[in-house]
């Protein structure tokens, strides 16, 4: 059985709401109300004894929820996740550290710490699961990261095969956990839903990346030009996935930019503004023109840049090594350092002399630092808002 | 593999160190509306009655008050500044309201309020309630924030929606 969207965001919003109860025994009765009795606390006697464990798992970092199904959810369990400020602290410094996963794939080290912690319980109540038992691991924000951990942990360790639903989740692990959780889970069991301008899928910076690592993903559309705090609400989640089923969802997912597409936009004379939609189309340039720039060059670099600077500098020269490739008469390596300017706001035209390593190091930086001022700006003017309060 | 790891290269160019900063905000936000209301034991108006409010947001505070003779009470609004991350967080406070009574102590009001503003619990209206000591817990949702009470107070309940 998988979890509808509704039914995945209601328990990825209700884990918010249950950690926050004064009393235990009151998110017990709120459980029991709100899902007419259909899911229950693991270990519920316990609970009610308030030794405070198992089913309910507090750690300094995460809140977790261990939850059987009930009459015709029997034969499911589900672990749920919800960050604390901590976590958010540790996902929001600079010094990234990574560690192995259960399958030894590198992610983020704050992450897999918080999961570790709660392990102890999250353990026994999995393997105590009887076979065939559907395991949901769910969580929203920080704790969808946290949820994609567990899932990976619980296919690895475990007989169970479970599937996986996140809402706004941001990036766990590198390349490798992707694909190797994509692969231990199969992505027809990988729900990762998101709102186009929802600002925390788009962190931490590379190398991380998303699981799956298929295109198979939820995209979810909202408003707004640039990534916003605002489209990260739980609430705003519910509100875009209700009534609608994971094929209708599918169904809102732009299709992929062509490589015709590409090079029309990097021809093309309109100038671009900084919008998501000019950052859509020139990360998708970037990556068509690095990718024919390593077809015409051989493979220059290799996949092991470990920081940010790095990682600039084994691109530009990528680029630097492919600007004599032509397409018609014009390199396209030049053409994506015009709309890469133009976005920058630079007007100077660059011919081929110019554009040196150093020239193209120095262009990537600035558009990121660019696109971090946008993003700023967009939080500043959030932040105003609240100040009406 | 190639294609992807560009993709991430390109990912990391776009989010650059987007979360590098973090910004405190002077911006305060109610945890708990200004309430007021009746506090009754078998229909009889309750005076002398210790009301205590506990809310947990960033840390709990707790205040509280004494009904008159009629068995009146009321607490005023409680605003919290709140640190803004750059990381977007749900906002989530733990509301708890007990009565002291005659020795005996009744749980009156447990819940958990998700809207920033201030009477989100009563969908903008002022907080007035009455409280029946002796009432069973009722189980609500309002405008999706649960609470579990003794109260009643002029609002119209969500209306329930069984999605298993």
């Amino acid at each position: 059985m998988k979890l509808t969207p509704t039914q995945a965001a209601s328990l990825s919003d209700e884990v918010y709401a249950l950690t926050k109860f004064p009393v235990l025994e009151d998110a017990i009765t709120h459980l029991n109300h709100e899902y007419g009795g259909h899911l229950s606390f693991y270990e519920e006697n316990m609970l009610k004894g308030k030794t405070g464990g198992p089913a309910f798992i507090k750690v300094r970092t995460a809140f977790g929820f261990l939850l059987l199904g009930q009459k015709n959810l029997k034969g499911n369990a589900f672990i749920l996740f919800r960050g604390t400020q901590y976590l958010a602290d540790w996902l929001t410094n600079l010094n990234l550290t990574l560690s192995p996963s259960a399958s030894g794939q590198p992610v983020h080290d704050g992450f897999n710490k918080a999961f570790h912690s709660m392990l102890p319980q999250i353990g026994p109540f999995v393997r105590s699961l009887p076979p065939g038992t559907h395991v949901h691991c769910l969580g929203h924000s920080l704790g969808g990261a946290l949820a994609t951990i567990a899932a990976e942990w619980v296919r690895k360790t475990t007989i169970h095969l479970p599937k996986l639903y996140s809402f706004g989740s941001p990036r766990v692990g590198l390349i490798g956990f992707s694909e190797q959780c994509t692969r231990l889970l199969n992505d027809e069991n990988i729900f990762r839903a998101y709102h186009r301008t929802d600002i925390v899928p788009c962190i931490p910076i590379w190398p991380f990346v998303h699981t799956p690592s298929t295109d198979r993903d939820f995209f979810l559309p909202s408003p707004g030009l640039i990534p916003w705090k605002t489209y990260h609400d739980m609430a705003l989640y519910q509100k875009s996935v209700a009534r609608k089923s994971w094929e209708d969802i599918q169904a809102m997912r732009p299709p992929a930019k062509t490589d015709s597409g590409i090079e029309a936009w990097l021809k093309s004379k309109a100038v671009i503004g900084q919008t998501m939609s000019a950052i859509e189309w020139l990360n998708e340039a970037i990556i068509y023109v690095v990718k024919k720039c390593m077809e015409f060059a051989g493979r220059v670099i290799n996949f092991t840049a470990t920081t940010y600077f790095t990682l600039m500098d084994q691109l530009a020269m990528v680029l630097d090594r492919g600007i004599k490739l032509l397409v018609g008469s014009v390199s396209l390596v030049l053409l994506l350092v015009k709309k890469i300017m133009q976005f920058l706001g630079m007007t100077r035209a660059p011919d081929a002399a110019s554009v040196t390593h150093d020239f193209l190091r120095n262009l990537l930086i600035r558009l990121s630092a660019r696109v971090n001022d946008i993003s700023r700006q967009a939080l500043s003017a959030t932040l105003a808002d609240g100040r009406g309060l | 593999m190639l294609r992807k790891f560009v993709l991430c290269a390109v990912l990391a160019i776009v989010s650059g160190s987007l979360f590098a900063m973090s910004i405190f905000d002077a911006g305060k936000v109610c945890t708990f509306s200004a309430i007021s209301g009746v506090i009754l034991h078998d229909g009889q108006p309750v005076s002398g009655a210790r009301v205590i409010r506990v809310t947990d947001y960033q840390k709990k505070k707790q205040d509280e008050t004494v009904t008159d003779s009629e068995g009146y009470f009321e607490l005023p609004a409680v605003y919290e500044r709140h640190v803004v991350n750059l990381l977007p967080q749900e906002f989530v406070v733990g509301q708890l309201i007990n009565v002291s009574h005659n020795e005996e102590e009744f749980k009156i009001w447990s819940g958990v309020k998700r809207k920033r503003e201030e009477n989100a619990e009563s969908r903008g209206k002022p907080l007035v309630v009455t409280c029946e000591l002796t009432r069973e817990d009722e189980i609500i949702k309002v405008d999706g924030q649960p609470f579990i009470t003794k109260c009643k107070w002029d609002v119209d309940p969500d209306v329930k929606e069984d999605i298993f």
